[in-house]
């Protein structure tokens, strides 16, 4: 016991004098420690040994903001949904809304139809056409079968083309070989009530493996801010495979597929079509059946290049808030790598992409289309080149052109320079200009946004129109970053951004007149969509992994963004000013892991959200804990709290008043997981 | 200021978790240097059958099977080295045909889909198959390097190592854990 202030004032000490001479202290990782070379196998097994995670591995050659959730992280995260799971990413807006809808975007720009941030399962894009945003509530992969999550803060369209504006956010699964065997796991807490997984993976073949798992998953109601009980639990039933193969020493065959059914609720205070006074609450019910299938091969020849094709199929069928969606989306992919001279390492890929969305709307809510069914064709194809200038530097130039049903041509190029200082430590910086296409929302769409009174009239309604006139919101970004393994036990990785965006959607103002087409005189304020906004954007992500002792890694991380959106010379749309009170200017958090004893974790983080002045929510502060507990090889027991800090806080309001926002509370979830 | 407070109870935790983990880092060295010293080790503590050499100068050979985990480590503790009369030599291959000279064979966990099919096509061959992930062995293979509590372990096949006629001395399965 005695010993422990001496071991703060060591930490202190080692702590302060990495700050100082971190730099020259590099270990390189590439040569041999000396006391490897002669030792015997006694003195080998009594080394110890760290090992290098995924996300801690050299992203040294990378120019973009970069940050990994790996499989440890998700686990001992205690979350039980991959929203809450990309809280742990610094620089990621992630606010809930209500017991099953969030709005998650990178960068600003936050609503629950965020259309700036591109997410990918396994290199298939779950990216919903009709509002280019994504339906969390139906992105329910096992937390279990994720081997991490990538996200890159920052334009990812020079490879992944439109709407990888803000960022990218990449799931990617673990390979079935890796999942081989029996998985129970079940959980019960006070706002999941259940949550329960059945999976078996086994060998396929003498080069193969395959998994198959169900889930099953109930979710409680929220609460109003009120205190009264909302209508928004949701309960469903999922169901998947993935199988991988080695065809050959040089081939592999990857095929999988996920069927996921779900019901829920929402609580909606909106405009509707009619009669007057329009405003009226009402509980929706929320229906979902979605499913996907996808297959990729991948072929590698001795000297690193390689060729992969890829094909998926999305399929969707989702009634919400009065509205029904049938979306379909087939995509087909090839790629190929290679390396030109000594010099250049080539990427250049082809990509075609089928969407068909049927959209049709209850007469009782305002929303309808004017064209129910869409087909639109993409047609894509990039190259990149990342060259070799010296030893340490190294530049990637590169552009995606595509072609879209609706603006046509687009063109997203890009240039990275890095520079490795020495192994692990390398700064870099990035331009790129990047593109969110239209979409029907802004084309296709028309409903009731407001009700406000005229003198006069009683009221007059606020209406919304898409228009054909939309064009590519577009993005021209910089960005610088440093990342460095200033010792073993502790990395930092630094980015600043500055972004230009233009063409902007906006919500343009027409002459008001009166209409009596309802039998009742009444003013009409009609708004139309159009691109007639620009911004300006920058700020800051910082982050740092640091093994303040063998058993204890702390995580520290902020971001701090500056928005300032603005009409065009010709645009009047006065509400742009609020986009920027969408995000939080600043964001922090810690995160500590502790292993207590060999079989014992305790896991704990904190993050910090500020205000959103334009919703009028204040800031926050989120306390996570979690206890997890290992009973032999097989067995491991967990408790976590969320939100310990308040009893309930509000996160985030859609401004559409469709799904009526409820408070997220303190919660407890226990699981027991075995594996055999 | 409730932020203050919530941080502050943030900072005991830590104080907690401080607490509780005793031993600051030491030179903690990353586990592929550690395993690369017990590949390039393990030749001077198994004896192969004398039809594994065509002659009585042909080289040792340590071959790695797909994606090299080791760095410029494991070349650099092989190179000018020598067993007996045979110089060690070390062989990166991407495909098991190409396995036929390998007297240890590392097969990288970038093969792991393939571990069956690879040690089912080296069953006639007095090989030293080493490998690092969970079901190495119980896929056939002869020796596991795991990482345990910090510090790397070895598991070895001993019927695999039999049927090999592969020979480990007393004082290397001393230190190992036998499967089978």
């Amino acid at each position: 016991m005695k010993n422990k202030p001496c071991n703060a004032a060591r930490v202190l000490a080692v702590w302060s004098v990495l700050a100082i001479v971190a730099p020259v202290h590099t270990a390189s990782a590439q040569s041999a420690a000396p006391q490897i070379a002669g030792a015997s196998l006694e003195e080998l097994m009594n080394i110890e040994v760290t090992s290098v995670a995924k996300k801690e591995q050299p992203l040294s050659k990378t120019g973009a903001a970069v940050f990994v959730i790996s499989a440890e992280d998700i686990r001992r995260s205690g979350s039980n949904n991959i929203a809450d799971v990309l809280r742990i990413a610094p620089g990621v807006e992630v606010a809930q809304i209500d017991a099953n809808q969030w709005a998650i975007s990178i960068r600003g720009f936050n609503s629950l139809y965020s259309n700036k941030v591109l997410v990918l399962i396994d290199g298939r894009s779950v990216y919903v056409s009709s509002f280019s945003g994504v339906f969390w509530d139906q992105i329910s992969v096992p937390l279990e079968n994720i081997e991490r999550i990538e996200v890159i803060r920052g334009p990812g369209g020079t490879v992944w083309g439109a709407n990888a504006v803000n960022g990218v956010i990449n799931i990617i699964t673990k390979n079935a070989v890796d999942t081989k065997g029996g998985l129970l796991s079940a959980g019960t807490g006070s706002r999941q009530a259940a949550d329960g997984l059945a999976q078996y993976g086994a060998d396929a073949g003498a080069s193969g493996a395959f998994r198959v798992f169900g889930r099953y998953f109930n979710t409680d109601n929220s609460v109003f801010p009120d205190g009264q009980r909302a209508f928004d639990g949701s309960h469903g039933a999922q169901g998947g495979f993935r199988g991988d193969w080695g065809l050959t020493s040089r081939d592999t065959l990857s095929v999988q597929g996920d069927l996921l059914d779900s019901r829920g609720g929402s609580t909606s205070t909106a405009v509707f079509a009619e009669p007057p006074p329009f405003v009226m609450t009402v509980n929706n019910a929320l229906a979902n059946t979605s499913g996907d299938v996808l297959a990729r091969w991948e072929h590698t020849l001795a000297n690193g290049s390689g060729a992969s094709l890829q094909l998926y199929d999305n399929e969707m069928d989702r009634s919400q808030t009065g509205i029904h969606i049938n979306n379909n989306a087939f995509d087909a992919d090839f790629e190929y790598r290679f390396a030109a001279g000594s010099r250049h390492d080539i990427v250049w890929g082809v990509d075609y992409r089928v969407t068909r969305d049927d959209e049709h709307t209850d007469t009782a809510y305002s929303l309808h289309l004017t064209t129910p069914l869409r087909t639109d064709n993409l047609f894509a194809a990039f190259m990149q080149d990342e060259i070799r200038l010296g030893k340490s530097v190294f530049l990637t130039v590169g552009s995606k052109f595509e072609h879209n049903g609706y603006t046509g041509f687009e063109y997203e190029p890009g240039v990275q320079a890095v520079w490795k200082m020495k192994e692990r430590h390398s700064v870099w910086a990035s331009a790129a200009r990047a593109i969110r296409q239209p979409n029907r929302s802004y084309t296709d769409t028309e409903y009731n946004l407001a009700v406000t009174p005229a003198p006069g009239f009683g009221t007059a309604l606020v209406t919304v129109s898409g228009s054909p006139a939309v064009i590519a919101e577009r993005l021209f970004d910089y960005e610088t970053g440093y990342r460095s393994q200033i010792s073993q036990g502790f990395s930092i990785d630094v980015t600043a951004f500055l972004s230009f965006y233009q063409h902007l959607q906006s919500l343009e103002p027409g002459s008001p007149y009166v209409t009596e087409s309802q039998g009742y005189p009444l003013l009409i304020v009609p708004l139309t969509f159009a691109s007639l906004a620009h911004g300006r954007d920058y700020g800051a992500e910082l982050f740092a992994n640091w093994r303040v002792t063998r058993r204890w890694k702390v995580s520290p991380g902020m971001s701090m963004l500056r928005m300032s959106i603005l009409p065009d010379p010709s645009g009047r749309d006065a509400t742009l000013a609020e986009t920027a009170g969408n995000s939080p200017r600043q964001q922090f958090e810690i995160r500590s892991k502790v292993d207590l004893r060999r079989n014992l974790e305790l896991d704990n983080s904190f993050k910090y959200v500020s205000s959103l002045p334009t919703q009028n929510i204040p800031g926050y502060g989120r306390l996570d804990m979690r206890l997890g507990w290992r009973l032999g090889e097989f067995v491991e027991l967990s408790v976590s709290g969320q939100n310990l800090t308040a009893r309930r806080h509000l996160e985030f309001l859609d401004d559409s008043g469709l799904f009526l926002q409820t408070e997220v509370a303190r919660t407890v979830f226990g699981k027991i997981t075995w594996r055999f | 200021m409730p932020f203050l407070r919530k941080s502050g109870v943030f900072a005991g935790v830590l104080f907690v978790s401080f607490l509780f983990t005793s031993k600051a880092v030491g030179q903690a060295i990353d586990e592929y240097q550690v395993k690369a010293g017990f590949v390039s080790s393990f030749a001077r503590f198994v004896e192969w059958p004398p039809e594994a050499f065509k002659s009585p100068h042909e080289p040792f050979a340590i071959c790695v099977l797909g994606q090299n985990p080791f760095g410029q480590t494991l070349s650099g503790l092989v190179a000018g080295k020598a067993l007996g009369e045979h110089a060690l030599e070390l062989r990166e291959i991407s495909d098991v045909r190409a396995a036929g000279g390998c007297h240890i064979l590392f097969i990288s966990s970038s093969e792991r889909l393939r571990f069956r099919s690879i040690l089912a096509s080296l069953k006639a061959q007095s090989v030293f198959s080493i490998g690092d992930t969970n079901d190495f062995i119980a896929e056939g293979g002869v020796a596991n390097l795991r990482v345990e509590n910090g510090r790397v372990r070895i598991e070895i096949n001993a019927r695999a190592a039999k049927e090999k006629n592969l020979r480990i001395s007393s004082r290397l399965m001393s230190l190992v854990k036998v499967v089978k």
